[in-house]
């Protein structure tokens, strides 16, 4: 029995590529009974992400499995010129190798993301669904899963955030745990702002506050993220009940300096306040991270995490490939055990048979 | 087998628990946190057959010599990790105390610790049960410093904004300085019921042994201020963490010192 894959990804083919052999959840449905029948493919997986499409077949012949998965990409997509370069087509053991590095998002955007596993696991469900897949593509899947888990919790591929965004929310869980309780104040509605409050909202933080120099566009920022606008010359009375400030004000002058918040810190009664400062020039003084229970950031103090952390990630690379090697290996030493499975009803017809299943347009 | 091989074994197992704790925040667990858990848990049930055996010998909880001493504070930290650490889901504590668990122990296993008894503890129930409750509000507060030293390592991360490997691995500031302050409250409890029995054998007795006496005040005095500034705002996180750390270090300095000058209840 043999693993091959045939499809193309962020890496090999830009968008406009990648769009024309999209499968939509629809036309997944129909799709997997096509490929089930076509000849020279014994088992069948299809995964189709924004970042990738592939198929992935089990059959006894290697050159069959991927001309037959090659052909059934461009004809169910009914596309009239034949996609080369951009398409890759890989045998063992670089076949399962690829799928290992995919759902352990080794080959994702970004590195180590872990939102592929899940998205791989629904495509082999409905593949299992669909009855298109058999003990090779089973075994190799449950596999690629058991590798993810592993990479996962042996190296550091997927820990950090690597978005200025969710090291802010990262950071925050650092400081206040579960951000249920917590309320955040937007300063000026910027962009980036906007974006981390997004993200803290994705969290549970409590309540948001929006104030920003042209009130009408606080009251608009504070609608859309589900909050409450105040004025700019209320903040005071405000600071005593947030945790998180995010202030990105075009301002000559320092909104917040050491002194004021060291009093404001004492009506809080010393609960900790996260403060993150987007602003050009600086919002806070920086300062006041001296103070106790204070925690400022700047841009660049989260870039530099996120840099970091991507960093990590990169270091770690090689275990991961030790790890999925030492897999792969493993896992061709049970295929090679592994029983040819009985042929197709079709190719049971023999030469006369028909050459090929027609297939099914959308 | 004696007591004191029983102890070598749990300490052995102690040991075992953090080197396995070290690949555990490497993040390469063989059994996941579990394995580590079983460790501990194994430790501990051989350090309180140990510690069982010698209150057969004894008729009496066994707190009447430096050896006892420091086996039952050790006993009594691994105690509170295991039952806080289920109840508060503060598991990642563990790893952190059993470095103060495994030098406790190693140093109650000195040659000559194990030496002379307090008659007066082998004769009062109610002066035994004041030890062994004023013994364990000291181990709760080995487990509140070692909370607070967590803190400050993470903080200190958050502060400078390097964030090291250890980072992830440590909770947030504010769940580690809830965890210190509800170990804070209960020590403070122990020792107050604890000291409370000590009243009970009387003041003839507290008036043979002053120092100790105003050093047990003393300490009682130190958390209680913490506790409540903690209570009513005016201290927070970083300075209760310091204060957690040197009131405990304080307590371990001078809990010798204080025993060496008593003259009734030395345990």
């Amino acid at each position: 029995m043999h693993i091959v894959v045939v499809g193309l990804s962020h890496q090999s083919a830009p968008i406009e590529v990648r769009e024309r052999f999209a499968f939509t959840p629809g036309m997944l449905e129909r799709a997997l009974p096509v490929l089930r029948a076509a000849p020279g493919l014994d088992e069948g997986v299809i995964i189709s992400t924004c970042n990738r499409v592939e198929v992935y077949g089990a059959a006894s012949g290697a050159a069959d499995a991927i001309h037959a998965a090659d052909d059934f990409l461009h004809r169910f997509h009914k596309l009239e010129g034949r996609v080369e370069s951009e398409i890759y087509r890989f045998e063992e053991p670089r076949s399962i190798e690829h799928l290992f590095r995919v759902v352990s998002g080794l080959d994702s955007m970004v590195l180590g993301e872990t939102e592929i596993l899940g998205q791989v696991k629904k495509a082999y469900e409905q593949a299992l669904a669909a009855k298109t897949t058999g003990k090779a593509l089973n075994q190799l899947f449950q596999k690629a899963f058991q590798v993810a888990k592993k990479i996962r919790s042996q190296t550091s591929i997927t820990r950090g955030s690597v978005s200025v965004a969710s090291v802010g929310v990262e950071l925050a869980e650092k400081i206040f745990g579960d951000l249920g309780a917590s309320q955040v104040m937007i300063l000026g509605a910027g962009d980036t702002s906007e974006k981390a409050a997004r993200a803290l909202l994705s969290r549970g933080v409590r309540s948001v506050i929006v104030s920003n120099r042209t009130y009408e566009r606080a009251v608009a920022l504070a609608t859309e993220l589900g909050g409450r606008a105040v004025r700019f010359d209320s903040l005071g009375e405000e600071f005593v009940g947030v945790d998180i400030v995010i202030s990105s004000i075009a301002a000559t002058h320092q909104v917040l300096t050491r002194e004021s918040l060291g009093t404001l810190m004492v009506a809080r009664q010393n609960r900790p306040l996260f403060l993150i400062d987007l602003g050009m020039p600086r919002n806070i003084d920086p300062a006041v991270n001296e103070l106790d229970n204070v925690y400022l950031y700047n841009v660049d103090d989260l870039q530099g995490i996120a840099d970091d952390n991507m960093r990590a990630r990169r270091e770690d690379l090689a275990r991961c490939d030790a790890l999925i090697a030492e897999n792969v290996a493993r896992f061709q030493e049970w295929l090679r055990r592994l029983p040819p499975s009985a042929p197709k009803p079709c190719e049971r017809s023999g030469p006369a048979g028909p050459a090929s299943t027609p297939i099914a347009s959308h | 087998m004696n007591e004191h091989n029983l102890i070598l074994m749990a300490l052995a197992l102690y040991v075992g628990a953090f080197v396995y704790a070290l690949f555990l925040l490497e993040g390469r667990p063989l059994w996941g946190s579990w394995g580590h858990r079983a460790l501990i848990s194994a430790g501990w049930l051989l350090h309180t057959y140990a510690l069982y055996q010698r209150a057969g010998v004894l008729q009496r909880c066994p707190v009447t010599n430096p050896f006892e001493t420091m086996m039952f504070i050790t006993w009594a930290v691994v105690l509170c990790y295991l039952i806080f650490g289920m109840t508060w889901r503060v598991s990642f504590l563990g790893p952190f105390a059993l470095p103060l668990v495994i030098a406790l122990c190693a140093f109650g296993l000195f040659p000559g610790l194990d030496r002379g008894r307090s008659d007066e503890l082998q004769r009062s129930v109610w002066l035994s049960l004041h030890a062994t409750l004023s013994l364990l509000a000291y181990g709760v507060w080995g487990l509140a410093g070692v909370t607070g030293a967590m803190y400050l390592l993470q903080e200190r991360q958050l502060k400078t904004h390097r964030l090291r490997r250890l980072f992830l691995r440590l909770p947030a500031i504010e769940r580690l300085d809830r965890t210190n302050y509800r170990l804070l409250v209960v020590g403070l409890l122990l020792l107050a019921v604890g000291m409370a029995f000590g009243f009970v054998v009387g003041v003839e007795f507290i008036k043979k042994d002053v120092p100790k006496t105003l050093w047990s005040f003393l300490v009682w005095a130190i958390y209680g201020g913490l506790t409540a500034a903690h209570a009513t705002g005016r201290l927070h996180g970083r300075k209760i963490a310091l204060g957690s750390v040197a009131a405990f270090l304080f307590l371990l300095a001078t809990f010798g010192a204080v025993n060496m000058l008593s003259t009734a209840h030395r345990f």
